[in-house]
């Protein structure tokens, strides 16, 4: 009888969150430059895009960013997340209790106290700040998400590798690499895309040498709607579902 | 397994770094003060690349450079006439060499040795130009408008766009009551704010990105902009009209100057030559609607620019218009505190 | 029976969208018509553009601060409908 109630709300809500991105991807398909008119079927922004040569700077300067901040990250937050859950050692509480600190602080903060530490060592914002800050951010995700994995795991996996005479290296390297690898690559995923859209962090610790995504597009947009960031609104949303679906695809074979 | 990270972050980090190779000059600029063109045929002639990062007030960019002062990321910025002496004075700027500029000589003679710099020792003129009333006359009805102070009239409820820049509001609201707009007067400054929070219930949006957008897009009928913007509006808008209020206008110039630190002020110096040749001077103004100073430049402007009145007022037109001054750090203190409170409303 | 056994998620709910929320000062900037300040707004308007870095800074630790005692009401209030659910 009032089952219509919650399929209405519940269309509304997907109405509320797929419009928007409906409209952009439509727009950028559209042939006319002002407005909202349709002017019929046309390519041009996606070609204007790519003949924008410091927008296609700004994009490669971005994935770079982001490849790089995700598989530091991954690496320093999969060591953490091992030593976190391994060994009991001093000061282990305050690491843990830090992570979330960093988590949970709002970005504005962590990207104004990491603007003033950059200013006070001297470091020159470009690429390098950037990356220390995204690694920052990026940092516990990873932990928590190869922490969540590590906990389920069996402790007598690796005794047993050991008691049949694995080194530790072996023993890594066929039993917990395999068993955490999804965790891995779920943060490594996570990092990717928290780096590559990432607008106050990078607003702060940016500098003009090194111009990524965000920043560009947030500075076209203040300069009024341009068709062209339709239409890289929708190349980069297919790309993340792209990314979306190879990740689900790495999960499922993992599993099996 | 710490090595091999350690070894992988390192090779992120070299490989990240070496990709400067080609010269590089960081302008830094208003949002849409410079052709496209006019960069693409620089680098074209001299092989030097142009970053162009875009600021929408003077006091950010003011901020910025001082934030990145010694690590020394803009080469050129195009700071308003108050702020080049601020920034004189603070010894924030590199010397020009006048002998490496070509063209200095084409410049008008009353925009050059201004008090702001005398000499212009650290400063070339770019652009000058105007802030006055854009009415939208398709959808304003009944009289029309004149002067500032016809913006507080209750028909434009909902319907007024100011620019995004904290004097020049301030110019207004202190012209309205017909004070200077260089007030350094915290009484009068006050009175300017209880004036201008009796407009904010009327103004819809705040913008010094591109102030032509709102009206072009519908969002505003009436308010401020900038002449060049007005005219940019035009070409896409027939019925933005750019209007000279009874109250005057605010002039102003803004100078390239090279940030003390900069990198590569050898390309700087070439660009500001580049720039002050007559037919990309013309370029610019024709391109982007404000007024050049570069003399030889307005006669190669065709009839219909250089006849423009919104981009070259005539005398009439500058009639009560007030050049924008350095009005000091503590008047600076004052307008931001007010500043804030008028944005934030309440 | 079922607010009551959802309200820690509900609430946690809130407070991931509230967290990141408080700082987005481009979304105002686009959206707003920078006519609306939030409180990202103004730390950013005073560390990037009016240049006092002591009021921008003070304002950051306030904001900190809140977060931080949301933090440990949410924790305090989850405990608590834990107790009672049981």
């Amino acid at each position: 009888m009032t089952r219509w109630l919650p399929r209405t709300y519940l269309t509304l809500v997907y109405i509320l969150l797929y419009v928007p991105i409906v409209v952009l991807v439509v727009f950028s398909f559209n042939e006319s430059r002002t407005g909202y008119a349709w002017g019929g079927l046309s390519l041009r922004w996606y070609e204007a895009l790519f003949n924008n040569r410091a927008m296609v700077n700004a994009m490669w300067n971005s994935l770079w960013l982001a490849l790089s901040a995700a598989t530091v990250s991954t690496v320093i937050g999969a060591l953490t997340a091992l030593a976190l859950h391994r060994y009991r050692f001093r000061g282990k509480k305050l690491l843990n209790g830090m992570l979330f600190v960093v988590m949970m602080s709002p970005e504005i903060v962590l990207a104004i106290s990491l603007l003033a530490l950059f200013l006070l060592v001297g470091l020159q914002l470009g690429y390098v700040s950037l990356l220390l800050a995204h690694v920052t951010f990026c940092l516990p995700f990873v932990v928590i998400t190869v922490m969540a994995r590590l906990s389920g795991f069996d402790e007598s996996l690796p005794e047993a590798a050991r008691d049949l005479g694995a080194s530790d290296f072996t023993m890594t390297r066929t039993v917990l690499i395999p068993v955490i690898m999804p965790a891995l690559l779920a943060g490594w995923l996570l990092g990717f895309t928290l780096s590559l859209d990432d607008v106050v962090v990078s607003t702060f610790v940016g500098g003009p040498s090194y111009e990524i995504l965000p920043l560009r597009i947030y500075s076209m947009v203040r300069v009024g709607l341009k068709p062209e960031v339709n239409a890289l609104g929708t190349l980069l949303l297919v790309f993340s579902l792209v990314m979306l679906m190879l990740s689900q695809w790495i999960l499922i074979r993992s599993k099996r | 397994m710490k090595k091999l990270a350690l070894a992988g972050l390192l090779a992120v980090g070299l490989t990240g770094c070496s990709s400067e190779e080609p010269q590089v000059l960081n302008l830094y600029n208003w949002s849409e003060y410079m052709p496209q063109e006019v960069l693409d045929r620089f680098t074209e002639q001299t092989g030097i690349q142009v970053v162009y990062t875009t600021y929408d007030s003077n006091e950010a960019m003011y901020a910025r450079l001082k934030l990145l002062d010694d690590s020394a990321a803009y080469d050129l910025a195009v700071p308003s006439t108050y702020y080049v002496s601020k920034m004189r004075q603070e010894d924030l700027l590199m010397p020009i060499d006048r002998s490496k500029i070509e063209g200095f000589d084409n410049l008008d003679p009353e925009l050059v040795n201004l008090d702001i710099d005398p000499e212009n020792k650290f400063s070339v003129p770019y652009l000058w130009g105007t802030t006055g009333l854009a009415v939208d006359t398709a959808d304003i009805e009944g009289e029309p408008v004149t002067a500032w102070e016809d913006l507080w009239e209750d028909r434009f409820e909902g319907r007024v766009m100011l620019t995004n820049d904290m004097r020049e509001v301030f110019h207004v609201g202190l012209r309205v009551l017909g004070y200077s707009g260089n007030s350094t007067d915290p009484e009068e400054i006050e009175a300017a704010y209880e004036k201008l929070s009796e407009l904010m219930p009327s103004v819809r949006t705040f913008n010094s990105d591109a102030p032509r957008m709102p009206y072009l897009e519908g969002e505003t009928d009436v308010g401020m902009i900038w002449n060049g913007e007005a005219v940019m509006g035009k070409d896409t808008m027939e019925s933005l009209e750019y209007v000279y209020p009874e109250e005057g206008i605010i002039a102003w110039l803004d100078s390239f100057v090279i940030p003390k630190n900069a990198k590569n002020p050898e390309a700087a110096h070439q660009f500001i030559s580049f720039v002050l040749q007559p037919e990309i001077s013309a370029l610019i103004s024709e391109e982007i609607g404000y007024a050049t100073p570069n003399l030889a430049a307005r006669d190669l402007l065709p009839d219909e620019v250089a006849n423009n009145r919104a981009s070259y007022p005539n005398a009439t037109d500058m009639i009560n218009a007030e050049f924008q001054t350095d009005i000091g750090d503590d008047a600076l203190q004052v307008y931001a505190k007010y500043w804030e409170m008028l944005k934030s409303g309440r | 029976m079922i607010v009551p056994l959802t309200l820690p998620g509900v609430l946690a709910g809130v407070m991931l969208v509230l967290l990141p929320a408080m700082g987005l000062f481009f979304v105002p900037d686009i959206l707003g018509g920078s006519r609306n300040l939030l409180v990202g707004n103004v730390i950013k308007n005073q560390f990037l553009d009016a240049r006092n870095w002591p009021f921008g800074a003070a304002a950051s630790i306030v904001l900190t601060v809140t977060m931080a005692f949301l933090m440990f009401a949410h924790r305090l209030s989850k405990r608590r409908i834990g107790e009672e659910g049981a």
